[in-house]
């Protein structure tokens, strides 16, 4: 099992490596709406604490939409989607290929995109638990993201359809990333989002479970 | 010589919203069949092609490999299948190696590098093995999704429109392979190129009205003649 997400992976990194569509797109698109909030909401702006979480993942969120609406895109070229359904391979074991690929391409944006973020809007980011939020509702994020992203392929009206089906569900993994974020940036102690860490690995956990089992129906015809 | 292999389907239907395409396909086939699926545009040969691989899911009927139902073990059974189809499978970023290398490993393949480069080789790809897909014509990559439907010695090879953008030489690589593994595999080919079809073929059907008629086995004479009878005779 190891072997082929291995073998997954290693194939999404060398695509992405030779065509580089998703991380330039996804860089271009996070740098320009931090830009444009940064020009919006000026440099002195009050209650940060309570914003920059917010700016923060809805510029994530838009991102990973239009990553995950090329994360199928060289599956759809030439119907690889049918090769992997026809391999002797258990269907979950693709679509954890497919997400931890959609998990590393979001997360060296994440990387790219924060130290921006620090300097254009002053952020603090002085506790080490606002990275146990990011990676959290990043994997959150890819999860779910993965497994309507392959349902959307599936149909013509992809670049619609997904963030249709994707932003309800995204909602308790945004409201506890923001909400997790605003406490530790208004220097409230880690046990107090204690709370919204434990609802980020129950929606995670049930999330995977429910994708894991059901991505053998994304891929038949 | 391995095991001799039975591949039935029993009443296959396949309907795509109100449209019927398959009504109850009656087919055995078994080691040694080189089986000419025939019929017009639009007569439901790709659908076919897709349930007795097991990609498709029957809306009735059931698929038996040697009288056991396919959707038990669906895993077991894909080892076993090889599909060539419209679309090559290929990912136009990976090189011609770096796509069959990665099909065998999905198939965990022994010795794969000496069986790709021998693969590449057979379909006269070697000197592009580096090369990317995306600069391939659609000839090459006809050839080279053969070589992918071919990698892990299937023992039921579908093929579907398979002469399809291959040249004289690609035709003649094609039916050399097809004729190779005959003795110990199923090989199916649907097509509605009846001269270029028929040349290797030792049984037939046509496909029409969702359902495999005028099946002949052994001489093919005379089938041409029947079909393009059939073809004119339609509703």
């Amino acid at each position: 099992m190891y072997k082929i997400i291995y073998t997954l992976l290693y194939k999404e990194i060398l695509q992405e490596f030779r065509s580089k569509e998703i991380l330039t797109l996804l860089f271009i698109f996070t740098l320009l709406v931090l830009i444009i909030f940064a020009f919006s909401l000026g440099p002195l702006f009050e209650n940060m604490e309570v914003l920059t979480p917010a700016i923060l993942w809805i510029t994530f969120s838009f991102a990973g939409v239009l990553g995950l609406n090329r994360s199928f895109h060289s599956e759809q070229e030439e119907g690889a989607l049918r090769g992997l359904a026809l391999a002797p391979v258990d269907p979950g074991v693709i679509y954890l290929g497919k997400t931890l690929a959609n998990f590393l391409f979001i997360s060296i944006i994440e990387a790219i995109a924060l130290p921006i973020f620090v300097v254009l809007f002053y952020f603090p980011f002085q506790r080490p638990a606002l990275l146990l939020f990011l990676v959290l509702g990043t994997l959150g994020f890819s999860i779910v993201g993965t497994l309507l992203a392959g349902i959307a392929s599936n149909t013509r009206r992809q670049e619609i359809l997904l963030p249709i089906l994707l932003f309800p569900l995204l909602v308790p993994l945004l409201i506890a990333v923001v909400k997790g974020s605003q406490l530790l940036l208004m220097n409230e102690p880690f046990e107090k989002t204690l709370n919204w860490v434990r609802l980020l690995i129950v929606y995670d956990g049930i999330f995977f479970i429910i994708s894991y089992l059901t991505f053998g129906y994304v891929l038949e015809e | 010589m391995g095991l001799k292999v039975v591949l039935k389907a029993q009443g296959l239907g396949k309907d795509f919203g109100l449209k019927r395409v398959l009504d109850g396909v009656e087919l055995s086939l078994s080691s040694g069949d080189l089986y000419g699926l025939f019929g017009p545009n639009g007569s439901g040969k790709t659908t076919l092609l897709f349930l007795l691989s097991s990609l498709m899911r029957p809306g009735r009927g059931k698929l038996l490999l040697n009288g056991r139902e396919v959707r038990k073990d669906p895993e077991e059974f894909r080892r076993q299948v090889g599909l060539l189809s419209h679309q090559t499978f290929l990912y136009s970023h990976l090189t011609a190696r770096e796509n069959l290398l990665f099909y065998g490993r999905l198939y965990s393949q022994d010795n794969l590098e000496k069986r790709v480069d021998g693969l590449l080789e057979r379909v006269g790809l070697k000197t592009e093995s580096g090369d990317l897909v995306h600069t391939f014509s659609q000839g090459m990559r006809q050839r080279l999704a053969l070589a992918r439907a071919i990698l892990p010695h299937p023992s039921i090879l579908l093929l579907d429109e398979p002469y399809s953008n291959l040249d004289i030489q690609g035709c003649q690589i094609l039916e050399e392979i097809l004729l190779e593994r005959k003795r110990d595999s199923i090989l199916l080919i649907a097509t509605h190129n009846l001269d270029k079809g028929l040349r290797i073929m030792n049984r037939a059907g046509i496909l029409i009205g969702g359902q495999i008629r005028d099946e002949v086995d052994g001489s093919l004479d005379g089938f041409k003649e029947n079909y393009l009878n059939r073809i004119e005779n339609r509703p």
